[in-house]
């Protein structure tokens, strides 16, 4: 039977942009790691936090990065190097393709920050001429 | 289950069962209405648990796709509440629900010339202190050794926003197939129920569960 690990990772990433929330992002993707011959454990980070404790002793980080930016990082325990080592490679793609989802929610959000900016704007400047007609006809010309 | 049609969305076939795990009701109604239409079309029946969605959604879906008014009744269509259904009293059994499956297979299977299908929203699973909840992904598990001996097609509907990450990956691990942006895809993940498992599951059917 073919190993399994690479078509794994790559559903693991596929599945993990229908996890809405942060944790459940976490949760989801932290699972599916661990089943990664050789890892004992998988602890995601999903955010940009430049705080984000040191992993323990004996684990490895591996972050979460786009072409552009850091967007969390995830821990292992790694039970079986030997076990773990063939699958570095795998894991390290899959990290990217993570990645990837979290600078689209990034964008996502930033979009709809500036969308929410701009809506605000507007209704202020919407009272402003409201208020003072005169005066909003000399400033939209 | 081989070949590419028991992948297609269209055309679900015998035997399979699916996990899908969305984050909209849209995106849900989309996808499960393609399937529950491909069902309708060609001469199976479609057996809706409903925990939120309405029955009229269901029906504008379908009509809009094309389903004859008359393929919504019974024997094709039927719908049910999920939470009497999946936990009658109270409580959830998993041996009674797979006996309720084969039950409605069975008298399905002799009805319509199709697939038989269902199809669940699990958000009953959420409600707090449900008795037998606990048996939730072993009782996931035991649904494909039922699909061997009666072949219907199951979707098991999971809402992201609701459930926990860990274990949505759990619930996905019962699942030898997964719906994945509107096509079903086989689950490299999957693990088959144990033999204990199987086992309770034929044990049961054995003294009359089913």
């Amino acid at each position: 039977m073919p190993d399994p690990t690479a078509s794994r990772l790559l559903l693991l990433a596929c599945v993990a942009r229908s996890m809405p929330g942060r944790q459940q992002f976490e949760g989801f993707v932290g699972a599916g790691l661990k089943e990664v011959p050789g890892v004992g454990r998988a602890q995601v980070t999903a955010r940009l936090d430049i705080g984000t404790p040191e992993p323990p002793a004996g684990w490895q980080r591996f972050p979460l990065v786009s072409g552009t930016e850091t967007f969390g990082v995830v821990d292992f325990r790694i039970d079986d190097p030997e076990q773990f080592a063939p699958y570095a490679d795998d894991l390290r793609n899959a990290m990217n393709l993570l990645a990837l989802e979290l600078e689209r929610r990034a964008m996502a959000a930033a979009l709809e920050d500036a969308q929410t900016a701009l809506e605000r704007a507007y209704d202020e400047m919407d009272g402003m001429a409201e208020e003072n007609p005169a005066r909003s006809t000399r400033s939209w010309g | 289950m081989s070949g590419h049609a028991a992948f297609s969305i269209e055309s679900i076939q015998p035997g399979t069962h699916v996990c899908y795990l969305y984050d909209s009701p849209d995106q849900r109604m989309d996808a499960i209405g393609r399937i529950m239409a491909g069902v309708l079309a060609n001469g199976g029946s479609t057996d809706y648990f409903a925990c939120e969605t309405e029955l009229d959604l269901i029906h504008d879906h379908l009509v809009q796709r094309g389903i004859p008014r008359e393929l919504l009744a019974e024997p094709h269509f039927q719908f049910r509440d999920a939470r009497s259904t999946y936990a009658p009293g109270g409580r959830f059994d998993p041996a009674a629900m797979l006996s309720t499956l084969r039950r409605a297979y069975a008298d399905m299977h002799g009805k319509v010339s199709g697939t038989v299908f269902f199809t669940g929203e699990m958000d009953w699973s959420l409600d707090p202190g449900l008795p037998g909840v606990d048996d939730l992904v072993s009782y996931e598990r035991q649904v494909n050794a039922v699909v061997t001996d009666s072949p219907f097609s199951a979707i098991c509907q999971y809402d992201a926003r609701l459930f926990d990450g860990e274990l949505l990956f759990q619930i996905l691990k019962a699942h030898p197939l997964m719906l994945v942006r509107n096509q079903i895809v086989p689950n490299p993940y999957y693990e088959p129920p144990s033999e204990a498992e199987a086992r309770a599951c034929c044990d049961g059917h054995a003294h009359g569960h089913a």
